[in-house]
């Protein structure tokens, strides 16, 4: 059960207490955290038995078999615990009011948090800082050390750790710079504008749509009718491609083969005194398709023994040849993929 | 069964609720029918401060199902603040109401988040609630009558008398973790599942947060005598009390047929509902 940012009930302070939430084991207990609802959450659809009993402990009822446990509260802020959904709801309206029963299936979580997928997907959490906007929809400013965020009709502003570091947007929809060090973002009608670990950095946009600079070290970026800048691996070319079997093999096992082929040697290259490439480019082509890498492991080892995969030419017919370096299965976002890695043996 | 309905005002820094009851067991379907114009009732004669910010039902018994509604921010009051140093309108300034139930039964609410112009006395000292408070009672008492509320109140003894029994032994139930197995100090059975039941002379020293009052959860016989279970998380072995007692509590309800005006008062107010206080370090919480 998850009330997915749901108000659940109305409190005068918040805190941390046990719950009896099974219904055929009444002695497992769980922890809960009351915290503030965002603004405009949603109320739940039914009426539960685990809303607060501070309403009703005066009222000297016994101890219920479901929900909070008497004696058990310690008070908290009220702030967001974790990674907060905006949406959905997990549990029935039976295990609501009756309790859930150590038969009941419990959900995947969303990655790198505790949000089960039957929530929507959590948004960041706001805590503290300074904020001063007409009709927003959030900001979130943390450890600001003179920062300052001023908008307009903004629907989010996001610094963390900024020292020294502006962002004044007009009509804005997301500017977000973390770690910044004396960066500054300008935003006129952006989209977003996304600032990791700049030491420096600059960004100021017009009618950018995004733009993002990861890493960056005094880098500047300057957008006016720009659609998309990105100084990242994130945007691939399509085309086809031919595949020999073994390495260096006479003649094609498979010819145009659909894929899409993205430039990493910033993320494949090793790091400094060594500085191997253990892959340049990456591609990606359907999950099912026939591609194979030569890695190996020996038992009780943790590392790879390194062998030529097969071997690829972009385009399809050309010369340019990659040998496949690791082959895994990926989800970019918009269903499985087979992802190939591959290092460019010949132009 | 009965549903508790918890009226919940905010006024700047200060928050309170009044307190009714109504003949239901469904809390969702009693707080999402109350309609607009019942919802103003309940404010528009208190200062314009006053807002009516929540609506909260909760089922009197077993199992306690609760729903609470967040309403929309346009439930205000529409007294204008008084002007003039001498009428600050703090909002613990309240009028005392009288409510009567078609049986008879009394109780009393405060009624806060006045403007402090609606509260005077006449020449002879005697208070004298303005026209718009009167007039904003009765409306407040229509709908109140109108939806059947009551006001609940205890069962007084028939016979002039409560019947106390001693309690012998206090043991874990064997039947349930988190119950209490209490031996009485009589042979018949006086209770039944589902009784309310009051203690008193409780050793706290040896039974700490042991309730005032809680349930009946299950009748029993022990020997010779009659035995209760109550929801008490026993964590220690039997325990013998020297004095404690129990005894038989009957809730009953009334429903609400008059309110009546009688004074006004100074009354503590919490802080604001909904509005949570303080801050402390933020803690990721383990599954």
């Amino acid at each position: 059960m998850n009330p997915c940012g749901r108000v659940v009930d109305i409190l005068r302070s918040a805190y941390q207490v046990s719950i009896r939430a099974f219904s055929d084991d009444p002695e497992k207990v769980t922890q809960i955290r009351w915290y503030r609802a965002r603004p405009k959450a949603q109320m739940m659809p039914w009426a539960s038995s685990f809303g607060s009993r501070v309403w009703e402990e005066r009222d000297g009822e016994g101890q219920e078999a479901i929900g909070e446990v008497y004696g058990t509260s310690q008070w908290r802020g009220g702030q967001i615990p974790s990674a907060m959904p905006t949406g959905g709801l997990c549990g029935s309206e039976r295990q609501w009011q009756q309790g859930a029963t150590a038969a009941d299936p419990i959900p995947a979580t969303w990655p790198g948090t505790n949000i089960p997928v039957c929530c929507s997907k959590p948004e960041r959490q706001d805590l503290g800082g300074i904020a001063l906007g007409g009709e927003v929809a959030s900001i979130i400013i943390e450890k600001p050390e003179g920062g300052i965020a001023l908008g307009g009709e903004v629907a989010s502003i996001i610094i963390e750790k900024p020292e020294g570091g502006i962002a004044l947007g007009g009509e804005v929809a997301s500017i977000i710079i973390e770690k910044a060090e004396g960066g500054i973002a300008l935003g006129g009608e952006v989209a977003s504008i996304i600032i990791e670990k700049a030491e420096g950095g600059v960004a100021l946009g017009g009618l950018d749509w995004n733009s993002f600079d990861n890493d960056a070290t005094k880098g500047i970026a300057l957008g006016g009718d720009a659609v998309v800048h990105v100084r990242k691996h994130d945007v691939g070319i399509p085309g086809t491609y031919d595949l020999y079997r073994p390495f260096g093999a006479a003649t094609p096992t498979y010819t145009g083969v659909d894929c899409t082929l993205f430039e990493d040697v910033p993320t494949g290259r090793g790091q400094s005194p060594i500085n191997t490439v253990v892959w340049t480019h990456y591609l990606e082509t359907d999950a099912d398709t026939d591609i194979l890498d030569g890695c190996t492991r020996t038992d009780a080892v943790n590392t790879l023994n390194y062998a030529d995969g097969d071997e690829i030419r972009i385009p399809s017919s050309g010369t340019t040849r990659y040998v496949v370096v690791f082959v895994s299965q990926a989800d970019p976002g918009d269903g499985q993929v087979t992802r190939a890695y591959l290092m460019r043996h010949s132009a | 069964m009965a549903v508790k309905i918890n009226l919940f005002y905010n006024q700047a820094a200060a928050g309170w609720s009044e307190t009714y009851y109504a003949s239901t067991n469904d809390p969702y379907t009693l707080v999402n029918s109350l309609t607009d114009r019942q919802l103003q009732a309940f404010v528009w004669f208190r200062s314009s401060l006053t807002q009516f910010y929540a609506v909260r039902a909760s089922v009197v018994g077993s199992p306690r199902v609760s729903y609470s509604r967040l309403l929309p921010s346009k439930f205000y009051g529409s007294n204008a603040l008084s002007v003039g140093t001498d009428t600050p309108d703090v909002v613990s300034t309240d009028a005392v109401c009288k409510l009567t139930g078609v049986a008879r039964q009394v109780r009393r609410v405060f009624i806060r988040g006045l403007p402090d112009d609606a509260i005077k006395r006449d020449a002879y000292g005697a208070f004298v609630p303005s026209s718009s408070l009167t007039k904003g009672l009765d409306s407040m008492l229509s709908q109140i009558a109108g939806l059947g509320w009551q006001i609940q109140y205890y069962q007084k003894p028939a016979g002039g008398g409560i019947t106390k029994y001693g309690l012998l032994l206090i043991s874990p139930s064997t039947d349930h973790g988190n119950w209490t197995t209490l031996k009485l100090n009589n042979a018949a059975q006086p209770f039944v599942e589902g009784d309310n039941v009051v203690f008193q002379k409780v050793p706290t020293k040896y039974l700490p947060r042991f309730p005032r009052q809680a349930v009946v959860k299950a009748t029993g016989v022990s020997g010779s005598f009659a035995t209760i279970s109550i929801a008490y998380p026993m964590l220690t072995t039997s325990f013998a009390p020297a004095n404690m007692q129990v005894f038989k509590r009957t809730l009953l309800y009334d429903p609400i047929a008059q309110l009546d005006f009688e004074r006004f008062s100074e009354h503590k107010t919490g802080r604001p509902i909904g509005l949570l206080r303080g801050r402390s370090p933020a803690v990721q919480l383990s599954r």
